[in-house]
């Protein structure tokens, strides 16, 4: 085993870190551990019966070839134990090699969860392990930069408040070029819906916005977007265990559904967000369900299909598979309704193996992607488990990757590049706004004779 | 050696029962209560259905993906922790001094399944401190507190098998037998061993979690 | 280098096992078979009979009073001048566990008392089964 190095150049790490003194470390990590060290971290760490069948659940550890530090016991073994054992009483060495494996070698997939005959929630601890580093300052640096964003905009890409309109109406008036009549209602009080995205819709995927008001407008939804901060349902600053701005973050979303006196929000293809309002956000906030009830894309999709107000007018030829995303998978056991929507879509329907709640990690969620540049060949090294998957996947005719959930994309496109897996990917409502019936195209085609 | 004997067998059986019990009472007395201060998801979602439903799939042999996956781990796992339990129980010779002692007595266990179970105890020990050596994701885990647990689980059932055999100095094994099974009845709380009491905690708050949040299944 | 260790520890661990449990049965094989403690209400022996000298014993012991043993239970009190010698144990003490908490309450409690004699379970049965 080759001692893997602590050298980043990951600013984030490297400068905080040597600015930190053991007794700052002891000082800081004894005080949250005493107010925030709960049964649950002390039940996980100490009935951990060091078995090891967790390991063949992480892909982190599958893909480094078997090495048990990348299992997840393994990483509880090199951060939290450790830490707990001498009340935080740490060097500036460890804090910086347990910020590596917190922040970037674990995706808190949960998918060990499942695995382990304890249910010891290994993502949950690595998620302490982050908080505790956020606290010392050690957090990589442009996922702290994120979650600054966060903090001061409330949405994830330093999007200005004029600017998310504009794109909105930018959108607008494209779709409408395409829809006659078409509108994307900012601000409308009383809609049924109040649909919310992520930030990198806006600044990167702005034709997402598009083909969401294009379905909308089809199956006749009422709906609408709010114009101020909340309109972003993104959150990594649950990822740097930032959880103070967290709660922030889900209080403005909720508050601005409330405002709109929407019935329900609707949540585009993102994973991570729904874990944040579906899960997080709303407990640090002392909701145990949300308080505004929510509804990923996923079943949103499905509820159009089913009632028939989205009807397919040519099904997709290419052979597609589906990739579960962690979040909505794991998370939110939306993986049959998912493959009820590939089904009414697509003609040729490949699984890959395995599956469901068992799918692997698209190594990109977690935050780990948005670590950014300085750990993105670690990212690709860990990569080959769920690459292995993608491949049989292909060998057996799947060409088009569907995959519900931004960040899944982000790490997949890398994956698919990575081993020349020449596979394209696709959101549900990608494949949705390309099959759907679209009526004013038999108008103007009408209209055209 | 009779005086050791009958004072091993006596006053310090009560000293270990009584660590044993209270030692549990008392760490899940302490955990229930750093819950309530600072886990408050533990109670909101716990769920009694959910957590049966996922306490049962992980007692049913096979029924998980985890353990569909280690055939042979969950076999002898399951065959030893079977045994590891209905052993001490239900062993005649056990019951018998229950009842000499109490006049209280229950079913036991015929001799020849006794004796059998003692042995997949033991063999199973072997299994796993053979396991904790090959195996490197399960080597890199392991500390001397790991095997030290080990041998102090098999040393009752070892001197169990010697006495029963009559094997040397049956004698002092027996006060070792007694010894040992005294000590690992009152480090059961305070060791990983307590996973016997915390198992059904841990599992059915995972359960509840993937039940009634994440709609999902955890096995 | 470390896997090779390992191996080498177990495979010693396992033999020293096997010696263990194949062995051991042997031990004490040698001997006679002695006089033992019988009763015909004992059906099957978990244990084989505690092997037995009578006379040898209550010479060793001094024991002269036969109702030390051989007793008359009445009403909860042992009748003095009475004994029961020539019954079964089994007549007034049933079967079962009573019957075996019976002998272990003769033998044992008074070696225990008397810091005397053996009272571990392989001291008196000291026939393997």
């Amino acid at each position: 085993m080759e001692q893997t190095s602590t050298q980043t150049g990951d600013q984030g790490l490297e400068k905080s870190v040597a600015r930190l003194t053991p007794d700052q470390i002891a000082k800081t990590l004894g005080e949250i551990l005493k107010s925030e060290g709960g049964a649950r971290l002390k039940a996980y760490v100490k009935t951990c019966m060091s078995c090891g069948l967790c390991a063949d659940a992480c892909h982190f550890y599958l893909s480094h070839e078997n090495d048990p530090r990348f299992s997840p016991a393994g990483k509880v073994k090199q951060t939290i134990a450790p830490l707990l054992k001498k009340k935080g009483a740490v060097d500036p060495e460890f804090i910086k090699r347990a910020a590596l494996v917190a922040f970037t070698q674990c995706n808190l997939c949960k998918r060990c969860v499942m695995y382990c005959p304890f249910g010891v929630d290994v993502a949950w601890l690595m998620l302490f392990v982050r908080r505790l580093c956020s606290r010392l300052g050690v957090v990589p640096q442009y996922i702290q930069d994120t979650a600054h964003s966060h903090s001061v905009t409330k949405n994830q890409m330093w999007v200005k408040e004029d600017e998310w309109i504009d794109t909105v109406f930018w959108q607008e008036e494209e779709a409408a070029e395409e829809v006659p009549g078409l509108t994307i209602p900012l601000e409308r009080e009383g809609a049924d819906i109040m649909y919310s995205v992520i930030a990198p819709e806006p600044k990167f995927r702005a034709q997402l916005i598009y083909q969401a008001a294009v379905m909308f407008h089809a199956a006749g939804v009422s709906w609408t977007m709010p114009a101020t901060p909340g309109w972003d349902n993104s959150d990594m600053a649950m990822y740097t265990g930032e959880n103070e701005i967290m709660g922030r973050l889900k209080r403005a979303h909720f508050e601005a559904a409330m405002r709109l006196r929407v019935k329900r929000i609707v949540m585009g293809e993102c994973g991570h967000a729904l874990r944040s309002v579906h899960d997080m956000g709303n407990r640090w906030l002392g909701w145990k369900t949300p308080p505004v009830p929510v509804t990923h894309a996923i079943e949103f999709y499905w509820e159009l299909l089913e009632s028939g107000k989205i009807r397919v007018a040519k099904k997709l030829k290419t052979p597609v598979t589906l990739h579960d995303p962690c979040n909505v998978a794991r998370g939110l056991g939306l993986h049959e309704k998912a493959r009820d929507v590939m089904a009414a879509l697509c003609e040729d329907f490949v699984e890959m193996h395995p599956n469901r709640e068992y799918n692997i990690c698209c190594g990109a969620g977690g935050g780990v992607i948005n670590c950014g540049p300085p750990h993105k060949a670690e990212r690709l090294a860990a990569s080959s488990a769920k690459a292995k998957q993608l491949f049989d996947a292909r060998t057996r005719g799947a060409r088009t990757i569907i995959a519900p959930c931004h960040n899944c994309h982000g790490g997949l496109e890398d994956i698919v590049e990575h081993h020349h897996l020449g596979m394209d990917l696709k959101f549900l409502g990608d494949v949705i706004y390309e099959c759907m019936e679209k009526p004013w195209k038999k108008d103007e085609e009408e209209q055209g004779r | 050696m009779t005086k050791a004997y009958v004072f091993a067998a006596g006053p310090l059986l009560w000293v270990s029962v009584i660590v044993f019990a209270a030692g549990c009472l008392l760490r899940l007395g302490r955990l229930a209560w750093l819950a309530r201060k600072k886990d408050r998801p533990v109670y909101a979602y716990m769920s009694a259905h959910y957590a049966l439903r996922s306490i049962g799939r992980w007692l049913v042999p096979m029924g998980t993906e985890s353990m569909r996956k280690h055939p042979v781990t969950t076999v002898v796992s399951f065959a030893f922790h079977a045994a590891v339990v209905l052993v001490p129980l239900f062993l005649f010779a056990h019951v018998l001094l229950f009842y000499e002692a109490f006049g209280i007595s229950w079913w036991t266990l015929p001799e020849e399944a006794a004796y059998a179970g003692t042995l997949v105890v033991l063999a199973g020990l072997v299994y796993f401190f053979a396991r904790r050596l090959i195996r490197p994701e399960v080597r890199y885990l392991s500390g001397p507190a790991d095997f030290a647990l080990l041998v102090l689980v098999a040393l009752p059932f070892a001197t169990g098998l010697w006495a029963f055999h009559h094997g040397p100095g049956v004698r002092v094994v027996m006060l070792l037998h007694v010894l040992s099974g005294e000590a690992l009845l009152a480090a059961i709380p305070f060791t990983k061993l307590s996973h016997m009491f915390l198992f059904p905690f841990l599992r059915g708050y995972m359960g509840s979690e993937f039940g009634s949040v994440r709609h999902a299944r955890d096995w | 280098m470390k896997p090779i260790r390992a191996k080498t520890i177990l495979g010693a661990a396992l033999v020293a096992v096997l010696a263990l449990v194949s062995l051991t049965p042997a031990w004490g094989r040698d001997q006679a078979p002695p006089p033992v403690v019988s009763d015909s209400a004992f059906d099957h022996h978990r244990r084989r009979a505690a092997p037995f000298a009578h006379d040898e014993h209550n010479d060793l012991a001094a024991i002269e009073d036969c109702a030390l043993c051989h007793h008359v239970v009445e009403n909860g009190r042992v009748k003095e001048d009475e004994d029961s010698v020539g019954m079964e144990c089994s007549e007034c003490h049933g079967s079962g566990l009573p019957l075996i908490a019976a002998y272990h309450g003769r033998c044992k409690e008074c070696h225990q008392e008397t810091g005397l004699g053996p009272i571990l379970c392989a001291t008196c049965h000291t026939v393997p089964r």
